[in-house]
């Protein structure tokens, strides 16, 4: 049985096959389907463009939203790239100064920084000007942006997220580390009601 | 209202961001933790947090649950709003006050990184 036409296409193929062969599959399969989904924010996609080459660093999954419905393609709401969107464009919208994700993403920056400055990328000062222009920036800064990624392309940065215990095995997140601009496409789908 | 310095008194401010990081990502999953089973130290291999930055970072979380008497798995919007709040502002607690200088220069480059990238695509 091929595992990439069960974990690549799983509408070809019946639940009986999918239960049969999703635990031996699961950490290598996802890479089979076309395109990764990841959210980032606007301020942190610019800083990438300007500052680290036009390299990105992000979490993705191959399934853009949670379904509870399907065996297959689902992913927990806190990693789903269309949730994460949708929260962040909120936030956005009410101009939250307490928000949870655009302060987290504050933090994410900030270590990103370091961590450039740590590989050469970038020099102290810059480092310092990223780190604090992360800091004040305002909330309007945050506003999401959905990246549709090249699975073929995200292979070589990809590392896989280990989830074990009672997650369901195809439940697949990835961090992408030096991905080129040119191997995803950058979206912007809309401000929720 | 949950006071940090302490813990992170010392610390060389890379690995203090580094364990704000990644204890944010523990306070984020920890409702969720027994059931994802997700390493939250995972990352790219680069990124990879050393051994002294786990320990902050599990020291940060466990003076939070400490000083509000309940573990992180528990915690209503209350306590995650206070326990998000506290560690993202303790970087820049960390660093130092920004001189005016600096400040006018963040906010106008700020200005400059949120413009839309999709504005000036083809």
């Amino acid at each position: 049985m091929a595992s990439a036409r069960l974990i690549g296409y799983p509408s070809c193929a019946s639940e009986g096959e999918l239960h049969l062969d999703q635990t031996a599959t699961a950490a290598t399969a996802a890479l089979e389907r076309p395109v990764l989904y990841g959210t980032v924010t606007q301020l942190a996609f610019n800083i990438n463009e300007r500052y680290y080459r036009g390299l990105h660093y992000m979490w993705c999954t191959p399934c853009f939203d949670i379904d509870l419905k399907s065996p297959v393609y689902t992913v927990p709401p806190t990693s789903s790239p269309f949730q994460i969107y949708q929260t962040l464009a909120r936030e956005v919208a009410a101009a939250d100064l307490h928000s949870e994700k655009i302060n987290a993403n504050r933090v994410g920056i900030q270590r990103g920084a370091l961590k450039m400055l740590e590989r050469g990328v970038i020099d102290q000062k810059t480092a310092e000007r990223i780190q604090n222009t992360a800091i004040v920036a305002p909330v309007a800064s945050f506003r999401p942006l959905l990246c549709v990624i090249s699975a073929d392309r995200a292979h070589e940065h990809c590392t896989e997220v280990d989830i074990t215990a009672m997650a369901n095995p195809l439940s697949q997140e990835f961090i992408v580390e030096d991905l080129p601009r040119t191997a995803f496409d950058v979206i912007s789908i809309g401000t929720p009601q | 209202m949950i006071d940090l310095r302490p813990s992170i008194a010392g610390s060389p401010h890379k690995d203090v961001v580094d364990a704000v990081y990644f204890a944010i990502r523990y306070v984020k999953q920890a409702a969720t933790a027994h059931r994802t089973g997700k390493d939250i130290f995972q990352d790219a291999n680069r990124s990879a947090p050393s051994l002294r930055v786990r320990q902050l970072a599990m020291a940060l979380v466990q003076e939070i649950e400490r000083q509000l008497g309940i573990s992180a798995a528990q915690f209503q919007s209350a306590e995650f709003n206070e326990a998000m709040n506290t560690l993202s502002a303790l970087p820049h607690d960390h660093s130092g006050t920004m001189t005016k200088e600096e400040r006018a220069e963040a906010e106008a480059l700020a200005a400059e990184l949120s413009t839309d990238p999709l504005a000036s695509s083809p």
